[in-house]
């Protein structure tokens, strides 16, 4: 199933995660893409908003990306809740402002660094509060 | 089941070859490994190549070009470790008996790619945010940054230590050392790798010939090397809390069982270090240093050539020789057989008698690799 950047790109906009969760054994996933569980097998999929705060785990700034791209290009990848690591642009701070721990919201890539005609993926981080 | 040997190795220079085709590229390390084993053409009996973008029937294109058509050809793509599991299948049918002589075969021309910077799934979210591939290793070293004993300037000594190694080495694309402040002030690619901590995208071959037998031909036994154990993993899922990354510690572990040897018992080890932290991770987690003390173990030069540790990557490694990603396994052999017959030269581990290689492929966010290769090799 490809990526649906709408739904996901909704569900940011409410501060949500679009996660596609498995009915059987609660499995979660994201992006939401699979037509089966991969722990259970079951066939049995939904997609919910998860309201989502997250916490970053890793991240770098990059300074060379591909040609769609704006840099320095700050990437981290934040985890939420026990389940979900993810990957995502860090927006509205100065890169070197970024730390590991930092907490993280969900918005909406409206503010993303991606050049005109880029590829879009829904969604952002945004720093809610630095780690101590 | 019986034992394997390594008769022949042979590769060209990893370097930038845009005017050359990847066939005569991969004909010349296939000659040169022959040559290097005594053996005639007609001596192998199946073919393995690896390679990435090499497309479609390349070990068939390649065999074309040097009369070798007719045997078994098995083409392998697992990403950067292609080779290594080219080497590792002919090794399964070497020592299960099915062919008596297999050759391994890794090449890529990266400068025939229109785009320097590799993907490994363009559709895949890291691409659609424009992660790189020194981008997802830099996030880990962030991390690894803030949570041991480790300093920008200790991954710096990675790559100071590989340019040494790879300026002793005729093979690699670097012919020249440099100095840690040359690698920090070098261009910042993706925070905290600089550029001289990146291996550079270059063209080559390298190719092995492995026998059931110590000599086949003319072959010298006494330069046989033995295929001692290897162990193969898939990477496990990252994309999970607490995730740690198991595969190279898993393969290892496998290799060091079915070979009876531990990791004190290595001498040198040529290992996979696209980008320089990597040297760090994968020296803990093939149990060369203890867990979290892998910047220690290179800050110290335990790792040099002639340090108190495992020499790691004496060739250069990835960071040195260049990584034309399909053929770096393959190279890989080609230098520990080099070092386990004392044929290296300026850059012999002395007294080198066990040796191990570690190569992986598709390091992607989600998960720890695509494959995860590990031999042991032995005098």
């Amino acid at each position: 199933m490809a990526l649906d950047v709408e739904a996901i790109r909704r569900a940011a906009g409410d501060g949500a995660l679009l996660v596609q969760v498995c009915r059987d054994c609660g499995h979660a996933e994201f992006p939401p893409v699979a037509n089966r569980c991969p722990r259970c097998l079951g066939s049995s999929l939904e997609r919910r908003e998860r309201a989502a705060s997250g916490t970053i785990h890793s991240f770098t700034v990059m300074h060379r990306s591909f040609p769609s791209f704006e840099v320095p290009l700050t990437i981290a990848f934040a985890d939420f809740g026990s389940d979900l690591r993810i990957m995502g642009h860090v927006i509205g701070i100065e890169p070197s402002e970024v730390r590991i721990g930092a907490a993280v919201a969900i918005v909406d890539d409206g503010d993303a660094p991606v050049l005109d005609g880029g590829p879009r993926v829904g969604y952002a981080f945004q720093i809610e509060g630095q780690a101590p | 089941m019986t034992s394997s040997y390594v008769l022949g190795v042979g590769m060209t220079r990893f370097t930038k070859m845009p005017d050359r085709t990847i066939e005569d590229v991969a004909g010349d390390a296939v000659l040169a490994a022959l040559a290097d084993a005594g053996a005639d053409r007609q001596d192998i009996g199946a073919v393995f190549c690896g390679s990435v973008f090499g497309g479609v029937g390349l070990g068939q294109r390649v065999m074309r070009r040097v009369g070798m058509l007719g045997v078994p050809i098995i083409n392998l793509e697992n990403a950067c470790a292609s080779s290594g599991v080219a080497m590792r299948d002919a090794v399964a049918w070497v020592e299960s008996e099915s062919v008596e002589v297999a050759l391994v075969i890794g090449v890529e021309m990266l400068t025939h790619r229109a785009a320097g910077l590799i993907t490994s799934d363009a559709d895949g979210i890291a691409e659609q945010l424009g992660l790189t591939l020194p981008g997802l290793y830099a996030a880990r070293a962030m991390h690894y940054l803030r949570e041991h004993d480790a300093t920008p300037a200790d991954l710096a000594t990675v790559a100071v230590k590989n340019r040494r190694n790879g300026a002793l080495n005729p093979f690699a694309h670097f012919q020249s050392p440099v100095t840690l402040e040359e690698v920090l002030q070098s261009p910042m690619i993706a925070e905290p790798l600089t550029q001289f901590q990146c291996c550079p995208n270059v063209d080559g071959a390298a190719a092995v010939v492995i026998s059931s037998r110590r000599t086949i031909g003319a072959g010298d036994p006494s330069r046989a090397v033995k295929i001692a154990g290897w162990g193969m993993r898939s990477g496990n899922e990252l994309n999970v809390p607490g995730a740690e990354p198991q595969a190279t510690h898993l393969a290892a572990t496998e290799a060091y069982t079915r070979a009876g040897v531990g990791p004190d018992e290595i001498d040198l080890a040529e290992v996979h270090e696209p980008f320089t932290f990597a040297e760090f991770e994968h020296c803990e987690h093939l149990g060369f240093c203890e867990s979290g003390e892998g910047a220690i173990y290179a800050r110290e030069g335990r790792s040099a050539i002639d340090g108190d540790g495992v020499a790691i990557n004496p060739s250069g490694g990835l960071i040195s020789r260049g990584h034309p990603l399909g053929a770096s396994g393959a190279a890989q052999i080609v230098e520990v057989a080099t070092q386990l017959r004392g044929e290296a030269g300026a850059r012999q581990r002395v007294g080198a008698r066990t040796a191990l290689t570690h190569i992986m492929g598709g390091n992607i966010p989600e998960i720890d690799s695509n494959a995860c290769v590990v031999h042991v090799l032995t005098t």
